[in-house]
Order: C-alpha cells, then sequence, then structure tokens
C-alpha cells in the first residue's frame, strides 16, 4: 500500500466533471484506489458517488492510497489522478 | 375582459411570445416502501436493467446535448447512475427482501444522508441523486418517463424547476419557459438560451398560473403577464417589414462541435470555429494526426464558404490539462488565449498545421470552403505580427486576430499590412472594457451588450478598420440577437457571427434592412444614456422606419 497526499486546487472541488475523471482513471487502475480527508475513513476512488459525499472543496488536502507496492506506477496514476483536481 | 397581471422574475431571450399555459406534470410522489414478493434475485435483476436502460437514455440525451455545460451535467448523472457502489448497496437491501424501488431509495439515501448539511454545490447535487431515483423507478414501474407534449399548438412550460432531461426533451411545440425556481446560469437557463426559447426563471408567482391560461413572457422586461397581449412591438415584430432578399452583412455561424456544424449548413459560412471544447476532456496534447482528422471532421460536416478557425483559446474559464497554465490569482488577466502559446509552443506549431492540412483534405473532396485563422487575446502589434508570421508560414493566406482586449483597439491603423481581419468577441471586450467579471452575476448588468460605451467602442473599431482596409466582423454572443446584429452592420461592422440556433432570426432580420435604416438604428442606440435605452431605440427606429 503507498498513500500520497495532495491538495485540491480546483475551484469547483471534487465532483462534476473532476469527479468524473478521477473515478474513471482510478477505475481503469490494475490495483484498487481509494481516497479521503486526513484522519478521515477513505473510500473506493472509482465511485463517483462515494467521492461526491467526501464533500471536498477547494484547498482540502486528500489522501490517495494505492493496493500496490510498484511505485513507479502509482506515481504514474498519482499525477494523472492529480491532474483531474488541479488547475 | 380579463384583468391582466404581471409577475415578475429573470429574463432569458430576448423575444416575447404569447401562448397557453401548459403545467409540468408535478412529480408524482413515489410509492410507498414494499417487501419483494419475487425474491431477491429477481429485484436484483430489475434494477440492473433499469440501469442499463436509464445508462440508454442519458447516451441518447448527452450526444443531442450540444452544449458543453448541459453535456456535463448529463454526463455526471449518468456516472452517479451507473456507479456500481449504488447497485452493490442496493443488493443488501434486495437481499433483506425490499423490492427493486424500496431497495433502491434506502440505497440512495444512505449517499444522500452523507452529504447533508452539505451547502453550495454539494448540496445542490441531492437534486441529480433525486432525479435517478425518479427515473429509475418510473421504468421499473413501467412508467411513461417521460412528459408528454402535445404535438400540435404552442405552449408555454410552467414548472417548479426543470431538470436537464425534461428540457431536452422539449420539442418544437414549446415556445417559452417559467420556472419558479432557478436563475440566470440554472441548468433551464441554459438550454433555453442555447435553443433560443425564451424563458422567465425565479419567477415567485409561477404557482399562479393554470393550464389553458393565456399569457405573455416578455424576457426584456423580465415578466410574465397573465391574459397580456403581445403589443405591436413584441414577438416578430419585424415580420411587417418587407424582405429585400438578401442580408445587409453576411450572417456566419459560431461552431464549437461536429454537432454545432451540421446544424449550420444555411449559415455564409463560419465566422467562430472554437477549437477547446476538443481538447477540455484530454490529460495529454493531441498529436497533430489526431486533430488534423478532429478537424477534417467538423469542416466536412459545416457549410461552405469562409470558415475562420480560432487557434486554442484555452486558459481562465477554460482549463486544459496538457498545456501547464499554472495556478494564477486572476486567470482572466492572466496567461490564457494566444499568451499559452509561449508556454506550449509545440503545441500551437501543430494546431496550426493540422488546419492547413485538414483544409486540405477536405477541399480535395470538392467542398467550397476556404479557411483562415485568427488568434484570440492579442493585446499588442507586435503579438499580432508573431502569430500572422507563423500562420502564413503554415500556409495560410487570409490571417486575423480576436478583438477582445481594449489595448488592440487603440493601435488598430498599425495592424494595417499585418493581418486581413479582425472579429470582435464582445463577451471578453465587456469584461475588460467593463472591468466586470463574467462569471460574477452580481455585475451582469455591466456586461449588457447594448451598453452605449461598447456600442461605441464598436463603432471606432469598425471607422479605424475601413480606414486601414481591414474587414472586421462581430463574433461574440452579441451578434446572435437580430436587433443588435443590424445595429453592428449600421456602425460599419462587415459581418456578424451568430450562435447556431440565431443565424436564421439574425438573417431574417438582416434581410429586411437598407443600409439607411440600419444606421438610424445604430445613431439612435449609441446615443443613449442606458442599455435598455439603447434597445427600445432601436427598435423604434426600425419599427417606425
Amino acid at each position: 500500500m503507498i498513500i500520497k497526499e495532495c491538495v485540491i486546487t480546483v475551484k469547483v472541488g471534487l465532483h462534476a466533471r473532476p469527479a468524473n475523471e478521477f473515478s474513471a482513471i482510478a477505475k481503469a487502475a490494475p490495483f484498487e484506489v481509494t481516497v479521503g480527508k486526513p484522519g478521515a475513513p477513505l473510500v473506493k476512488a472509482n465511485s463517483p458517488l462515494r467521492l461526491l459525499t467526501l464533500k471536498a472543496h477547494e484547498g482540502d488536502t486528500l489522501n490517495i492510497a494505492f493496493a500496490t507496492d510498484d511505485e513507479a506506477a502509482a506515481n504514474e496514476l498519482f499525477e494523472k489522478l492529480v491532474a483531474t483536481i488541479t488547475e | 375582459m380579463e384583468t391582466v397581471r404581471t409577475l415578475e422574475g429573470i429574463g432569458v431571450g430576448t423575444r416575447a411570445v404569447r401562448a397557453e399555459v401548459l403545467r409540468w406534470s408535478a412529480r408524482k410522489p413515489l410509492a410507498a416502501m414494499a417487501k419483494s414478493s419475487l425474491g431477491g434475485e429477481i429485484e436484483v435483476n430489475t434494477l440492473s436493467k433499469a440501469i442499463v436502460n436509464l445508462e440508454n437514455q442519458y447516451a441518447a440525451k448527452i450526444k443531442a446535448a450540444g452544449n458543453q455545460e448541459l453535456h456535463e451535467i448529463l454526463e455526471a448523472q449518468c456516472a452517479f447512475a451507473t456507479d456500481p457502489e449504488l447497485a452493490d448497496m442496493a443488493k443488501v437491501f434486495c437481499e433483506q427482501g425490499w423490492d427493486a424501488p424500496s431497495a433502491l431509495q434506502l440505497a440512495m439515501g444512505e449517499f444522500k444522508s452523507l452529504l447533508e448539511g452539505a451547502g453550495g454545490e454539494f448540496g445542490e447535487r441531492v437534486a441529480d441523486l433525486d432525479e435517478i431515483v425518479y427515473r429509475l423507478i418510473q421504468w421499473m414501474s413501467g412508467e411513461s418517463d417521460e412528459t408528454l407534449l402535445p404535438t400540435t399548438g404552442s405552449f408555454i412550460v410552467v414548472a417548479d424547476d426543470l431538470t436537464p432531461m425534461d428540457t431536452i426533451a422539449f420539442t418544437y411545440v414549446v415556445v417559452g419557459v417559467v420556472t419558479k425556481g432557478g436563475g440566470p446560469t440554472s441548468h433551464t437557463a441554459i438550454v433555453c438560451r442555447s435553443r433560443g426559447i425564451p424563458a422567465i426563471v425565479a419567477c415567485a408567482g409561477a404557482d399562479e398560473l393554470v393550464n389553458g391560461q393565456i399569457v405573455v413572457i416578455d424576457p426584456d422586461a423580465s415578466q410574465v403577464i397573465i391574459n397580456g397581449v403581445l403589443a405591436d412591438s413584441d414577438g416578430d415584430w419585424w415580420a411587417a417589414r418587407p424582405n429585400l432578399g438578401a442580408a445587409l452583412i453576411p450572417v456566419m455561424a459560431n461552431v464549437g462541435s461536429v454537432a454545432d456544424a451540421t446544424q449550420v449548413k444555411l449559415a455564409n459560412g463560419v465566422g467562430l470555429l472554437r477549437t477547446e471544447l476538443f481538447f477540455l476532456n484530454n490529460k495529454f496534447a493531441p498529436t497533430r494526426a489526431e486533430q488534423q482528422a478532429l478537424y477534417a471532421q467538423v469542416l466536412a460536416a459545416g457549410p461552405d464558404g469562409e470558415i475562420i478557425v480560432r487557434t486554442l483559446d484555452a486558459g481562465s474559464d477554460k482549463p486544459i490539462a496538457f498545456l501547464g497554465i499554472g495556478r494564477e490569482e486572476n486567470p482572466a488577466l492572466g496567461v490564457r488565449g494566444q499568451r499559452v502559446a509561449a508556454l506550449a509552443p509545440k503545441f500551437y506549431q501543430d494546431q496550426l498545421h493540422a488546419i492547413k492540412a485538414a483544409a486540405d483534405e477536405v477541399r480535395a473532396t470538392g467542398k467550397q470552403i476556404e479557411v483562415s485563422v485568427m488568434a484570440p487575446m492579442i493585446a499588442t502589434v507586435e503579438e499580432a505580427q508573431v502569430f500572422a508570421k507563423e500562420a502564413r508560414a503554415a500556409g495560410f493566406t487570409r490571417v486575423g486576430i480576436m478583438v477582445e482586449i481594449p489595448a488592440i483597439t487603440r493601435v488598430i491603423p498599425q495592424l494595417k499590412g499585418v493581418v486581413d481581419f479582425l472579429s470582435i468577441g464582445t463577451n471578453d471586450l465587456s469584461q475588460y472594457l467593463f472591468a466586470a467579471d463574467r462569471v460574477n452575476s452580481a455585475v451582469a448588468a455591466l456586461l449588457n451588450p447594448w451598453q452605449p460605451a461598447l456600442l461605441s467602442t464598436l463603432e471606432s473599431i469598425a471607422t479605424d478598420s475601413a480606414a486601414a482596409g481591414i474587414k472586421v466582423g462581430v463574433c461574440g454572443e452579441a451578434a446572435s440577437d437580430p436587433l443588435l446584429a443590424v445595429v453592428m452592420a449600421g456602425l460599419g461592422i462587415n459581418s456578424v457571427s451568430a450562435s447556431p440556433s440565431s443565424v436564421a432570426a439574425v438573417n431574417d432580420l438582416l434581410s429586411r434592412v437598407d443600409v439607411s435604416a440600419a444606421k438610424s438604428a445604430a445613431m439612435a442606440a449609441r446615443s443613449a444614456t442606458t442599455a435598455r435605452d439603447a434597445k427600445i431605440a432601436a427598435k423604434k427606429a426600425l419599427f417606425k422606419g
């Protein structure tokens, strides 16, 4: 399990287009991806409904967890995910 | 005589209409929760069939949306409906003995409870979740999922609020819309504006309206008038003016997608072919060949004549992931439009060559098009020179720039010999001229395109361009207002480019005026002191004359 941290900078927060793209990328991953705010339980990143319930706004920090030991694969995916929620 | 009363709201559109009220049937309350008599497996199966059906419905509507914002709303709703987490959770309730509609409500209820107390955009999404539950249950109970519209007649649809799925189902019998909820940027307003349907939104008194009542809706005055009559100057007031056979100036179309392009066969070319919508969802820069294929598709689908392609107008409210635009405090005043070319020179080079190659490819099939390019957000003559040099090197003979930054309007004489044409983007020009953010509804009144200061600016651009021998068109939203298009012609603008739904109306009014009528309307509007008076003055000049 590899966990990485990022900050949302898209104005709308994690819903609408950013959430759709985020979940689509997570869905295509060969391992499970979960996400949540620090200190709160992580939810499945491939679910737009679960992402919505995070109520993650611009400026919020997110932890993204990758169920893999492959550092390179996790990094690559992390970058793609971050691109959907940053400007 | 029936009493005439007025209800206030917020007007969308420009044309007043008079028709019969058709109340959009309020949603029936959902059936009470019930246990299944068929067993869990059958209930799970029923629900999954309903979800597949809804997904197909969304797919068809998304295809037909033809509007970026609506497109995204529908896509987000579809993603919620098809989320496996929803089906999985409902399955648990089915296995506990609930029937499929009940299990669905219980499952969605869990997600809704997690959103409780969330204000703003997150709170508003609860309506999307309710919409999905409603549509799925309607299908499962075998009821029609569309409110049936009459096939003949003309109606003003009245509702508390409308969902995107409702509005997209409107046929030609819907000539107007009134909603109790909503605002100038709500789903309803966006769809009505893009389809040219006049509307009054946020109309608190809408409950008073009943089926069969005859009402006038006047978007200019933001009023619903019960038992009202159209004034001579409302509705298609210009029908009395004889048609002179041809528009005073060419009416082109604004196109942003293949769907748009197929709609505007009758336009006199394309005055603005936006390229950013092709890339909004791309994480990585498309290759030159991929770009060429996209442009060739839209050029082949569109009208004949001159086609003006605008190079990528990214930044500000149109983020494009692969360009590497940094976070900015004031993106509208930052690196956007042609300024981005310095960050991603390869993409911009590729784009020019891909447009040229696509143009050559489509011309080789025998299609009569002349493709030229223009750059957005040019502030100085030097920037125009840099762009023109690159565009000519890519093989273009006609090159232009957008006029949307006030600075460039002061140096038009120096553009002689640099560019062949100018295209005024009224939306951004207003934003910068009036220091009023386009996305802040609190300052929307300053962005009214009838503001006399904007009209006077258009006039000075037209005068300077004529002196420099440069053609000038208007491709902003403002040119979609037929009356304003006539005023532009009177101010000396050489062509207008309107949204696909407005091309026919703009062309019609421009075919009913001659130069002197257009000039008198222009002078009347330009001398007014307020936007409202400018519009009234222009109408009066034409209506009398």
